[in-house]
């Protein structure tokens, strides 16, 4: 069940009716519904990974409670290591463990030594990543007493399932949702109002921006070795801003229906193409992803390394960003996708500016020169960087980037639909400068304090929505549910 | 609370209004293929046009036939009534404009589950017969009449409905997809734009033709007559091949095909293909060398104009 299907229509609607005006007064239902809700939606996928789902809430529930009581320091440490193992272990083995043995097979291939080994036919649980990452997040902040356990099961149940965030985030943190999950919610029209509003901007996204971008992109990596380089340099474009829509459009759909709910969870992008450098753009994409990582990987890591002054940070950078990079998926073309994003940053290092805030002013309606050059060149290093992220293997990177880099990346480029691929780009600048406009605000429709006669801010929601028909795709999954 | 649940349904209303003319409309005969409140040949002209996939489909869903056509434009211009004339059979013609193979494979398996079929024609031309055209509306198409909602809420009867009610109300017939050039400019366009985007392109399909070896084998287990033909097209086009160096390749799909079937090859330099009053462009015959092609294929008085390639597995080319 995805966001932009029937189904989940008919599903939320009904969700929303009971919520609001059934169990509007009973938070204990109402949790209660999130709970049997959440995992109606995950079971509508798989019913058989709903046990795993249910066990991983089981285990850490009851750690959570075990780890706050314990005050010997080892017996925790102790408790801390079951939860992380139980949570790393399952998605190792269900994302990782072919990987792990065919590359074991190949190492020692290479030194002529032909192992017999057995890869599974495993499917991978949907939001297997995300919900593991929230369970981890919530022991390490237990046991940093940052948080306190939660003793109520339907609330901490809810807290690792709530549908918005399920599949494919945003990754909050137990210290955001849970306190939201044991208070009651308010019905706020505006806060209503503004959550369809966002969710309507994220069907735009995915379904004009991402799918029509989506069918040009497939068409140029599938047919790499037949196309010239200018064709292939504007696949990578297309797929840039595919990844970004589909992405950054789910999330804007989970906030609304979020916001729908009552609730305000993680935002998990924050206009990303407009960052001036790749700190700033990781400080806008994915956040939660990056906040998650910078608070428990980066942040230990810098203070082992600490000694070893910008090397030391260097060195936690890019092993930050290559675990980024693994986490997305069992391909080496991941480990190289953090790994470059990690070098990236050693400029930054090495000027001292990998911490330096963009001036927040007014903003304006054009950037200036230096900021232009900024986001561009931000924006190449980035899309070059998704190519890796978008091939199948290490060897199609490779040959991707020597047709690119040839004499036909100035020849004119190839389509089997031009015009496809003209309305693909018009949608996309389309919503860049929406996003430009906006960019001050929580999401591009936000239209809060804009001045609009109500038939007009109307309008704009019955022109967008007959774009989404005229002009939608067809793709029917979101780029992230694969991880 | 209230106050949100009023305005939401209000914003709604325009929703439920638009629900009920396509309804009314029916752009794609949808809900009944008897509804007259909009001419049948209007609704015909234009959404066959906006969505040729979803068009059969439908139409074939309200009326299974067990005898096929399948394949492009090309084959697309065969008319059932006159195959009927010939074999007094009623057979449908599952062809769409830019028909890829892709479409073919999964349309057939879908009208398998549509009825039982007896007899399959495939036209298949080697422009078709190219691993790097994957485009597939059948999918979508099949997900749009899969239900009411999607249905309704689908770009093709959007587009329809606005289209007809446009007609309607102008009362004008609407040109869809007419070339805006001279019939001399549109030749040289699908000579030199379209023919060359296809064959810069050419790749063995091999996984499509895995697909049409399962088409074959299905057919030979359930006693269905699968027969091949190779849609003739004018000299002109033929001799892009020679101009793309894919001969080998073209040799290569002939022999293929006749190793899954019987073959009628009318796309080879001849009297028929070599004049260019048969055609309307390049690639595609006039209404009177359809009626030609169609008479090669089921009558029993055939003229020549094909080379019959007998399944053998043996390669012939001529």
């Amino acid at each position: 069940m995805i966001f932009n299907s029937i189904p989940f229509a008919v599903f939320f609607s009904c969700f929303f009716i009971l919520y609001w005006v059934i169990f509007k007064n009973n938070l204990k239902l109402q949790n209660l519904l999130i709970l049997a809700g959440s995992y109606f939606f995950y079971g509508w996928w798989d019913w058989r990974f709903l046990f795993l789902l249910i066990g991983s809430s089981v285990v850490n529930f009851y750690l959570g409670i075990y780890i706050a009581k314990t005050t010997n320091e080892k017996n925790r440490k102790l408790l801390l290591y079951l939860g992380m193992l139980q949570g790393l272990g399952g998605l190792l083995f269900f994302k990782y463990y072919n990987f792990f043995v065919t590359s074991l097979a190949d190492a020692f291939a290479a030194v002529n030594v032909h192992l017999n080994v057995h890869t599974l036919q495993l499917i991978l649980p949907l939001g297997i990543s995300f919900y593991t990452f929230r369970t981890i997040s919530y022991l390490l902040d237990i046991d940093k007493n940052k948080i306190k356990p939660c003793n109520d099961w339907v609330v901490f149940f809810s807290y690792v399932c709530f549908f918005p965030g399920l599949i494919s985030g945003p990754i909050d943190k137990a210290k955001l949702l849970i306190p939201q999950l044991e208070n009651k919610r308010v019905f706020d029209n505006g806060q209503m109002t503004d959550g369809l509003r966002q969710i309507l901007w994220g069907l735009f996204k995915k379904i004009v921006v991402a799918d029509n971008c989506a069918d040009i992109a497939n068409q140029i990596f599938d047919n790499y070795k037949n196309l010239p380089g200018s064709s292939l340099a504007l696949g990578a474009l297309f797929y840039t801003f595919q990844l970004y829509a589909d992405f950054s459009g789910y999330s804007d759909m989970a906030l609304g229906f979020a916001r729908l709910l009552g609730f305000k969870i993680t935002k998990n992008f924050n206009f990303p193409f407009f960052a001036q450098n790749i700190a700033e753009y990781w400080r806008r994409w994915h956040m939660s992803l990056t906040s998650w990582l910078t608070e428990y990987v980066f942040t230990p890591l810098s203070i082992k390394f600490r000694d070893y002054g910008k090397t030391g940070l260097a060195l936690a950078i890019i092993i930050n960003f290559t675990i980024c990079g693994i986490w997305h998926g069992a391909n080496w073309t991941y480990v190289l996708f953090g790994f470059l994003h990690g070098l990236y940053f050693i400029p930054l290092i090495i000027s001292g500016t990998m911490n330096k805030k963009t001036k927040k002013g007014k903003p304006t309606l054009f950037p200036s020169l230096g900021e232009f050059k900024n986001i561009v060149l931000t924006f190449i290093l980035v899309l070059l960087t998704n190519i890796v992220f978008r091939a199948d293997s290490l060897t199609q990177v490779f040959a991707f980037f020597k047709h690119i880099f040839s004499s036909s990346l100035f020849s004119y480029p190839l389509f089997t639909n031009r015009i496809s691929a003209l309305t693909a780009l018009i949608f996309s600048v389309i919503m860049l400068s929406i996003e430009w406009l906006q960019r001050d605000k929580e999401h591009a429709l936000q239209l809060d304090g804009i001045k609009m006669a109500p038939v007009f801010r109307w309008s704009i929601y019955y022109a967008i929505g007959i774009i989404i028909l005229w002009f939608g795709g067809s793709q029917d999954t979101f780029i992230y549910f694969q991880f | 609370m209230k106050y949100f649940f009023k305005r939401f349904l209000i914003f709604l209303i325009p929703v439920v209004l638009y629900v009920v003319l396509v309804i009314i409309i029916d752009p794609y005969n949808y809900f009944s293929t008897t509804n007259k409140v909009v001419d049948p040949a209007l609704k015909k002209s234009i959404s066959n046009k906006i969505s040729n996939p979803l068009f059969e489909l439908v139409a074939f869903e309200k009326q299974p036939t067990p005898h096929v056509l399948l394949g492009s434009s090309q084959t697309g211009l065969i008319s059932p009534d006159i195959i009927k004339e010939y074999t007094g059979n009623q057979f449908s013609n599952m062809s769409y404009g830019g028909g890829t193979l892709p479409e073919l494979i999964t349309t057939f398996w879908e009208l398998t589950k549509r009825t039982q079929l007896k007899e399959v024609y495939m036209g298949i031309s080697f422009i078709d017969f190219n691993g790097s055209q994957y485009r597939n509306r059948i999918t979508e198409a099949l997900k749009i009449k899969n239900n009411f909602i999607s249905y309704t809420f689908s770009k093709s009867a959007l587009e329809s409905t606005f289209l007809i009610l446009k007609s309607l109300a102008l009362n004008k017939k609407i040109e869809i997809g007419k070339p805006d050039m001279s019939e001399d400019e549109f030749w040289k366009f699908q000579l030199d734009v379209t023919a060359n985007r296809f064959y810069k392109t050419h790749s063995y399909p091999v996984n499509y033709y895995v697909s049409l070896k399962q088409i074959a084998d299905y057919c030979d287990a359930n006693n269905i007559k699968l027969v091949f033909f190779i849609p003739p097209s004018h000299v002109d086009l033929q001799k892009k091949v020679e101009e793309f160096k894919l001969q080998a390749e073209e040799n290569r799909f002939r022999q293929d095909l006749n190793k899954l079937g019987d073959v009628y090859d009318f796309n080879y330099p001849n009297d028929f293909t070599k004049e260019r009053h048969n055609f309307s462009d390049p690639f595609h015959v006039v209404n009177a060398g359809s009626r030609t092609v169609t008479a090669e294929l089921f009558s029993p008085a055939k003229k020549g104009i094909a080379v019959f390639l007998k399944k053998t597995g043996v390669a012939v080319s001529p």
